[in-house]
Formats: structure tokens, C-alpha cells, sequence
């Protein structure tokens, strides 16, 4: 068997992010929506507000079913006034959603995942290396906002956001036939200012985040908003979006399920988590089935096996003890990177 | 008539994905799963359940019978394997004619920085795994390695054939994805198993890693062979401490939808219909070694031993007294029912199962004929043997399940004609399969004539009484 804590390559990578900077392929997918009801698409989809939203800003929303389970988490850029980039994995499944209510408004859109390239550059030294490689800098920019920018005189984008928890981190997003330029001067730059071309998938995905509290897609799928603690995003004061009906309907009840953070203190813990079904069930001392795991990483910051997990909000207080195929699994707070320090 | 091709439409692949789409919760309860004709229905998950044992036990048939015409299993492997790694480049390499990997990364949402990843081919592989209904766990995954955990597998029941063919088509899978030329530098991985339930284990154990980060296992040639599979790793061993239970059956039978590894979600109906579409996995692997055997047809002295392999799988199947009897409780048999209808009920449940368009054209005590879809069933063309495999299957069932005085026939006449597979289920004489091959006792002038005295003096008796 193969533990995580083990593997050198991953904590090498993580650790990067962490002390230094690290810069890897990043690239999502995309869909551009345009048009003059662009707004009020995305007001009518998403929970959040796009009224009040700035040119050159960016938002994390998430849109839900009709049930009013999530159904998907994204970031969307605001590039000009009708014309938004919705940046996800599931491209597919947003389509499909736009494609039942396309109708009702003056918009366009379409996928342009293939046409653009995204870089992410995390960590302290994130600033000193993005500003070697674009022709302007990224000193003035505050946090998830985007703007154009050159590099040798290619056009391209930049944007302040990550999902690593560092407070400087920058999305470089250049068209595909650009690509090689853009690594050649990360290449370069990276040397220089001493960051790591990071490869290992899960530190983009799962270990950075993890740490710092950040959910995935698959942690919150299929939940209620309440129950994740993204409740916060809605604006009920929009007469209508996708899966209000039925939040409103139970509003006032108190969530049944809570996404949670946990420790493992047993380093060779073997625990798989999955969508709010499926991964390995959460006990209490007395044998009471109390929720399901969601994530399980480790945290080479925190030197933890860490995760998320769905339980009764009976257990859901940080210290609490809690059992996970024979291990003890403890309750822990959001975000470890603060709760260190 | 009881049972019409109207009555299963709701039944067939083209619309099992949208039932299940229109379902609320569990994307089960549209779907009516088989009924006999007698009435007795069956769920989702039996109907399921039954088509996944059906295809292990005719792999296993299949490949046991290949076991015959090639003892030694390095050689065997590698017939087996010629083809299926062929396939595999053909269909995800870099001659991707028909846009295969692109629409594979957008159904299963791998986004482009997942691309240079094992998360991809492992993804695959889970959802293929969920597919035929082995339930298992992805243990761990990471840029260059993958653990998974398979708790169930009716394939076992063919043995570790079946499973070199897994490992060796899943490793070429991946390395035509990798040939697609965005993943430079991943084109060498060793995909094997640790663990095998075949081994007394509780769980197959399946490991995919870069050989370039952790090293080269002990591998066979791939270029003399064309398969490309592992030793098994260490003997059986019990489960670490804090270990997850056993998971007895994949989880979407009961939940309705399967979430694969990077969040796409199937319907059961997806899931249900790749199944019945895709069918008889394990199956046409030997057929195609067989193929290559005679030099590109299949000789008639291995199609001999496979027909007389599959003629003594389908006599087994009801061998038992007990077995006939719960098979008969199964389908609502009457008592006072002994005759082809048995048989032939047994069949629309294996159609209906697969999801085919069909139909009875005929169902009484003096015989029965049943019609199919002659394209679904040989999987859109590509297996024309599949109406002699299962002539001979069925035609040894029927002597365990009604009796020796029964045989199917296909009619090979109507599949000429009308484009449509039929079976006749009749009493006749019986034993053209034991002559040796070539030799075709029913068609003899002088068994003619007496077949044609016989069903003359049968017809007379009838017409007195």
C-alpha cells in the first residue's frame, strides 16, 4: 500500500507553493457567455448577485439544481461589460443547464477551453515571478480581479486567485498557440527566483486546498448550500434563480448535514472519500452512523492526514472524536494554514 | 400473444438513458426491468444483476474453450491480447478516425491539466469497472499512480485470462492517449495487480504507475506478444487495520446515478445501457484469437471445440433438478408448462436483459420462435458467430430446462431475408453434435426422409385424436 506522506515528489511540490512559488497547467474549462441579458443570465443561474460587479473583476458562485442542491461551484470573470468567462470542470453538464433557459434571454455562449491556456503561479514569491514575466506588473492588482497584459508583446490575461490559500497567487491565461512562450519564460523566470514547476496533481487539486479549507466541486455536490456554508453567496433578494423555490421552502430549517474539516492522526490511515454518498462512513464512539467522508489528503504543511467530511451537525464541533475505518478522526478547524500560525 | 415488440420499446437502449434521466430520486423506478411471460417482473437491479452474470459465464465459456485449442497461456495471452491492444490503439491512438478521445475528455470532464495524469485512464478504467458492475474503490491517485480496489468482479469466474486482458487493454488505452502527442513522457506505465480475489484475496488490488518514477516491474514482451501485463505482486493477504468494509454492490443500483472519479455524473440508465450495448465482454477476446488461430477465419475444428464447449456450458446451466425447478419458480412457470415455452421465455428474458428490440412469433406448446434485432445482437455487426454461439448455448440448455426431445435452431434463412436473428425452440432429433466435425447427421437424404416419415405419422395421430 501507498501512503501519501510518503511520496516526495508531492511534498516537494506542496512545499514549493509554500515557501517559495510554484507555477503549473492550470488550464479549466471555459465557457464564454456574451450578450445584453448576460447579467441577468448569470443573476437568473448562479445565486450570487452580478449586478453591482465590475469590469475586470471576478466571482466564486455557485449555481444550483432545481431541487436546490449545488450542482456546480465556478469562478466567472467579468471581461467587458456583456461578455463574462465562467471558468469549471464541468463544461458538459453547464451546457446542458444553459441550454434549458437559453431561451428566455439575449445571450450567447460557448466553450472556449480549447482556445486558452491557463498557468497558475502560487506562493510568496508568486508577485517576483509573475512581474518577470509579463511586460507590466501585478504589484497594484487586488485579489480576484483580471486584466490584460502582455507578455514580449503577446497579449494575455492575468488574474489575482488560486486555490492554494497563499495570499499572493496569479492566473495567466494566454491563447494556446502562445503556450511555449509563456513556459519558456516561467522556465526561466522560475530559475531565477528559486520556483518549481509543479507537477503532481493532486498539490494543484487536493493538498494545498485541502489545508487552507478550500472545498471542491465533488466536497459540496449534491448538498444544500446551508450545509457547506455557502448560504452566504445567495442573494434572496433576486426575484428568481435557479433552485430558490425550493431553498426558500426550508429556509428556516436547520441544515441536516455539515461539510466539516477533519485530522487523522494515524499516518497510514486508509480512508477513501467520495460525493456525499459515497465515500467511507464516519462513526461515533458509540457506534452511531454519523456522516460520510468526502476528501481525504495529507497536508504536508500541517503534516497531517487531513479531509472533509458530511456529518450530522450533532458532531460537527471542532475537538470532536469521531471513527473512520478504525481510525480516530478528529474535527479540525477550516483553515489550518491560519490555525497554525 | 402475450409478449409484443411494443410492449418492451420502453425497454430498448435507445431510450433506457432517458427513463432514467426522467426519474426523480433513484432513476429506477420507470425502469420495469424483464417481465416473463407469465407475468413474473423483475427489478432493475435483478435485470442488471442477471445480464452482468450472463456475460461472465459466457466469457468464461468462451475463454476456457480457447484453453482447449491453445494449453499453454503465455501463447494464449498473447492471441487474446493481438487484438484487443489493435483495438485499443485503433480506437484512442492517434489514427482517432472517430473523435473518440475528444468526446471521451468531454463526457468524463477531464480538464486539460489532467490530461498529462494517471487521474485519466484511471477514471476511465473505475467507470468501466462500475459499468459491469464491479464494485471497488480508488484508494489512492496521484499524477503518477493509482491504487484501486476491486470488491466484486463476475469476470473472476473466468479466471486470470480475463484479468490479464483487463490490464493489458487498460495499459493500451492508455498509451494510445498518449500517442495522441500531448503527453510526452508518459507513454511508459505498468498497470498490474498486487492482489487478486483469484488468489484468495478479499479484493483485487490494481496498481497503474509511471515505470519512469517508480521503476520497471517484471514485464512480458510486448512487441512479441502484443499484450502487456504483470506478474501477480505478493501472495494473499489479509486487509491492514482500519480498513473499509467490503462494498457488496456498486453503489448507483440503489442511488440512481454513478459519480465518476472527477465528478461526472452517469444515470443508472447510462450506466445500464453501455452495458447492454457494449455486452459479452470477455467473449469476443477469444473469438478474435481464435480468428487469428486460422489465419484470419476460424477453423473449423476450434469452432468445433467452441460449440461443443458452449453445447455442455448450457447444459449445466440446468443441470440440477433444483436449479430447473427455481428457474421455472423465477419465470411464473405453470406447472402444466413443460414444453419449448420454457425455453423460449427463458431467451425474451436474456433479450429483454440486453435491451434488444424482439419479439415471439410464435409461442405455443408445439414450438416456439422468437425474433431479434440481428444488429444489437451481434454488436452492430461485428460478431456474426454470436448466432452460432448461442444456438449451441441454448440448444444445450434446453435439454436441462425442458428436456432431450427439445433443440433451437437459428434460421438462417430469415436472418438472410428479413435482417433479424430468430430461434426456434421444437422437438427434433438430437445428436448432430456429437459427430465429429463436418459431419452433419440431420442433413443426410436418408435422415430427411425419415424425419419427414416421422412428422407425417406424428401429424396423422394428432388429426385422429
Amino acid at each position: 500500500m501507498f501512503y501519501l506522506y510518503q511520496d516526495d515528489s508531492l511534498r516537494a511540490d506542496h512545499q514549493a507553493v509554500r515557501t517559495a512559488a510554484g507555477w503549473y497547467d492550470f488550464t479549466h474549462r471555459v465557457i464564454e457567455l456574451t450578450g445584453p441579458d448576460a447579467v441577468a443570465f448569470l443573476n437568473f443561474m448562479y445565486v450570487s448577485n452580478f449586478d453591482n460587479m465590475g469590469v475586470g473583476r471576478a466571482k466564486y458562485t455557485i449555481n444550483l439544481d432545481e431541487d436546490g442542491w449545488i450542482a456546480d461551484d465556478c469562478i466567472i470573470f467579468r471581461l467587458e461589460e456583456e461578455k463574462f468567462w465562467i471558468s469549471t470542470l464541468y463544461t458538459k453538464e453547464l451546457e446542458k443547464r444553459f441550454s434549458w433557459y437559453e431561451d428566455d434571454f439575449d445571450i450567447d455562449y460557448e466553450v472556449i477551453t480549447e482556445d486558452w491556456k491557463m498557468y497558475s503561479v502560487q506562493g510568496p514569491k508568486a508577485v517576483e515571478l509573475v512581474n518577470k514575466v509579463i511586460d507590466d506588473t501585478v504589484d497594484e492588482m487586488k485579489f480576484f480581479a483580471i486584466k490584460d497584459t502582455t507578455l514580449d508583446g503577446i497579449p494575455m490575461k492575468v488574474a489575482r486567485a488560486g486555490f492554494t490559500g497563499e495570499e499572493f497567487g496569479y492566473e495567466l491565461y494566454i491563447e494556446a498557440e502562445n503556450e511555449e512562450a509563456l513556459v519558456a519564460k516561467l522556465e526561466k523566470a522560475g530559475e531565477e527566483v528559486g520556483a518549481r514547476h509543479v507537477t503532481e496533481i493532486d498539490v494543484m487539486a487536493l493538498t494545498l486546498s485541502c489545508e487552507a479549507g478550500y472545498a471542491l466541486g465533488l466536497d459540496i455536490r449534491r448538498t444544500y448550500p446551508a450545509e457547506v456554508g455557502f448560504d452566504r453567496m445567495i442573494d434572496w433578494k433576486k426575484k428568481k434563480f435557479v433552485g430558490k423555490k425550493k431553498l426558500r421552502a426550508i429556509k428556516d430549517e436547520p441544515p441536516k448535514r455539515k461539510l466539516v474539516s477533519f485530522d487523522v492522526p494515524n499516518y497510514d490511515a486508509v480512508i477513501y472519500g467520495g460525493p456525499a454518498y459515497k465515500g467511507d462512513p464516519i462513526y461515533d464512539a458509540d457506534g452511531n452512523f454519523a456522516g460520510r467522508v468526502t476528501r481525504f489528503t495529507y497536508g504536508y504543511t500541517v503534516e497531517k492526514n487531513i479531509g472533509f467530511a458530511l456529518v450530522d451537525p450533532a458532531y460537527a464541533e471542532v475537538g470532536t472524536k469521531l471513527n473512520c475505518n478504525g481510525n480516530e478522526l478528529i474535527v479540525a478547524e477550516w483553515n489550518r494554514l491560519a490555525a497554525k500560525e | 400473444m402475450k409478449f409484443t415488440t411494443s410492449e418492451v420499446e420502453r425497454l430498448s437502449f435507445q431510450n433506457i438513458s432517458d427513463v432514467g434521466l426522467q426519474d426523480d430520486d433513484s432513476g429506477l423506478h420507470l425502469f420495469r426491468g424483464m417481465m416473463s411471460p407469465w407475468d413474473a417482473l423483475k427489478s432493475f437491479k435483478e435485470t442488471f444483476k442477471f445480464l452482468s452474470r450472463h456475460s461472465a459465464m459466457l466469457a468464461a465459456t468462451s475463454i476456457n474453450a480457447l484453453q482447449i485449442m491453445e494449453p499453454d497461456q503465455e501463447t494464449r495471452q498473447g492471441l487474446m491480447s493481438t487484438w484487443w491492444k489493435n483495438d485499443m490503439l485503433e480506437t484512442w491512438g492517434p489514427e482517432d478516425v472517430k473523435g473518440q478521445v475528444k468526446s471521451f475528455e468531454e463526457n468524463y470532464s477531464i480538464p486539460p491539466f489532467m490530461k498529462r495524469t494517471m487521474y485519466r485512464q484511471a477514471n476511465y478504467a473505475d467507470w468501466g469497472d462500475e459499468m459491469m458492475l464491479m464494485p471497488g474503490k480508488v484508494r489512492y491517485a496521484t499524477t503518477d499512480h493509482v491504487e484501486k480496489e476491486v470488491h466484486g468482479c463476475n469476470l473472476a469466474i473466468a479466471g486470470p485470462d480475463a484479468c490479464d486482458l483487463s490490464e493489458g487493454g487498460g495499459q493500451w488505452f492508455c498509451k494510445g492517449l498518449y500517442s495522441q502527442g500531448d503527453g510526452a513522457g508518459y507513454e511508459d506505465d505498468n498497470l498490474y495487480l498486487v492482489q487478486r480475489i483469484g488468489c484468495g484475496d478479499g479484493v483485487c488490488r490494481v496498481v497503474w504507475e509511471n515505470k519512469k518514477k517508480f521503476g520497471e516491474h517484471r514485464n512480458h514482451n510486448a512487441e512479441v506478444n502484443g499484450h502487456d501485463w504483470e506478474e501477480w505482486g505478493p501472495p494473499a493477504s489479509g486487509y491492514e487495520q482500519g480498513h473499509a468494509p467490503i462494498k457488496d454492490e456498486v453503489e448507483y443500483l440503489t442511488t440512481g446515478y454513478f459519480t465518476a472519479a472527477l465528478g461526472q455524473e452517469f444515470t443508472v440508465g447510462e450506466m445500464y445501457q453501455m452495458n447492454a450495448t457494449w455486452a459479452l465482454p470477455y467473449t469476443n477476446q477469444p473469438i478474435e484469437a481464435m480468428r487469428i488461430r486460422g489465419g484470419g477465419e476460424i477453423s473449423e475444428s476450434d469452432w468445433y471445440i467452441y460449440k461443443v464447449m458452449l453445447d455442455t456450458a448450457g447444459k449445466m446451466q440446468f443441470g440440477e433438478e433444483l436449479t430447473r425447478k427455481t428457474i421455472r419458480d423465477w419465470m411464473n412457470v405453470p406447472a402444466d408448462v413443460d414444453d419449448g415455452r420454457v425455453m423460449g421465455a427463458y431467451i425474451s428474458m436474456l433479450w429483454q436483459a440486453r435491451a434488444m428490440e424482439w419479439s415471439f412469433a410464435k409461442f405455443d406448446e408445439d414450438e416456439v420462435i422468437i425474433d431479434c434485432d440481428s444488429s444489437h445482437l451481434f454488436m452492430y455487426g461485428m460478431y456474426p458467430e454470436i448466432l452460432d454461439i448461442y444456438e449451441a448455448l441454448f440448444n444445450g440448455m434446453v435439454k436441462t430446462l425442458v428436456s432431450p426431445a427439445w433443440v433451437v435452431e437459428a434460421d438462417r434463412e430469415y436472418l438472410e431475408e428479413e435482417d433479424q436473428v430468430r430461434y426456434i425452440i421444437k422437438k427434433a432429433v438430437y445428436g448432430n453434435r456429437r459427430q465429429k466435425p463436418g459431419y452433419d447427421y440431420d442433413r443426410t437424404e436418408e435422415n430427411k426422409r425419415k424425419l419427414e416419415e416421422h412428422d407425417a405419422a406424428i401429424a396423422k395421430i394428432k388429426a385422429i385424436r
